[in-house]
């Protein structure tokens, strides 16, 4: 059974609606589909808003600030990342310093 | 090395020790410690190493969260308060100086404040242009500034304790 945002983008009369159904719900598979948390809460949230939008429970202008959400968010997750890999190499050098450089010139 | 050699049995292990260091062995081993200490010191700037974890920036995201989202549940029925907006982005604003402050080494969380900010702003000014929010609205928009925070957070938890 076809979800309501489906119906709803399906019934729009703009001749690229089924093009941009298709591309939608292949976005939001891969995405739920993700192995990554973030990724998959983010499709989530993203058909969550089309659903919404289709019921009426939101307005377009809503919809698109939720979008704008979602970038920020991602751009947020990406810094988070790079964090999490600078993190680990400043472990390694702060270990090889510790235990390697002092722990040589300790046994010299 | 003058105290060891005035204790007749120590000075035995001094000389010993004074033999190794003339090796031609611990030489080079010195002087691969000399050249592994410069490189990494070197490295730690070269790589951009990340600031340590930060109590301050933990309190600062943690305190800031609750007093947003008791904001935003004001946007379903009440008046907007523009007193009590200006304060929290006094508070967002000094949080993002503090983390700024830091430098290049904290440039990923300054970033992450700076969206928060943008985030903030455009759900007000949404509050303010659009009128009252709904409870599906406030409860997304609750939702992702919370996310926001929170990826925030964890960041600063990613990073590793200055021992």
């Amino acid at each position: 059974m076809a979800a309501d945002w489906e119906d709803f983008v399906s019934n729009l009369k703009d001749g690229a609606a089924g093009l941009l159904k298709t591309e939608l719900s292949g976005l939001i598979t891969n995405a739920k589909g993700d192995s990554d948390a973030f990724i998959k809460r983010q499709g989530e949230k993203l058909e969550l808003y089309l659903n919404q939008l289709a019921n009426g429970q939101i307005t377009k202008e809503q919809f698109q600030g939720y979008v704008c959400d979602i970038r920020d968010l991602t751009e947020m997750h990406a810094l988070k990342m790079s964090v999490a890999g600078k993190a680990s190499a400043q472990r390694l050098v702060d270990g090889v310093i510790k235990l390697v450089i002092n722990g040589l010139i300790a046994m010299v | 090395m003058i105290i060891l050699l005035s204790d007749p049995g120590k000075a035995k292990l001094s000389r010993e020790t004074v033999r190794n260091l003339t090796e031609p062995k611990t030489h080079a081993c010195l002087a691969l410690v000399a050249i592994l200490t410069a490189f990494l010191s070197g490295c730690s700037s070269f790589l951009g190493l990340p600031s340590y974890y930060d109590l301050t920036t933990y309190k600062n995201l943690t305190d800031l969260k609750p007093e947003v989202h008791a904001l935003y549940d004001t946007f379903l029925n009440d008046t907007v308060d523009q007193a009590r907006i200006a304060a929290i982005r006094l508070k967002l604003a000094q949080a993002y100086e503090y983390e700024n402050g830091k430098g290049q080494k904290n440039a990923e969380t300054t970033e992450q404040l700076q969206i928060i900010q943008r985030m903030f702003e455009r759900h007000v000014d949404d509050r303010i242009t659009s009128g009252k929010w709904t409870v599906a609205h406030l409860n997304n928009e609750k939702n992702n500034i919370g996310e926001a925070f929170d990826i925030a957070i964890s960041t600063e938890r990613l990073k590793n304790k200055n021992e």
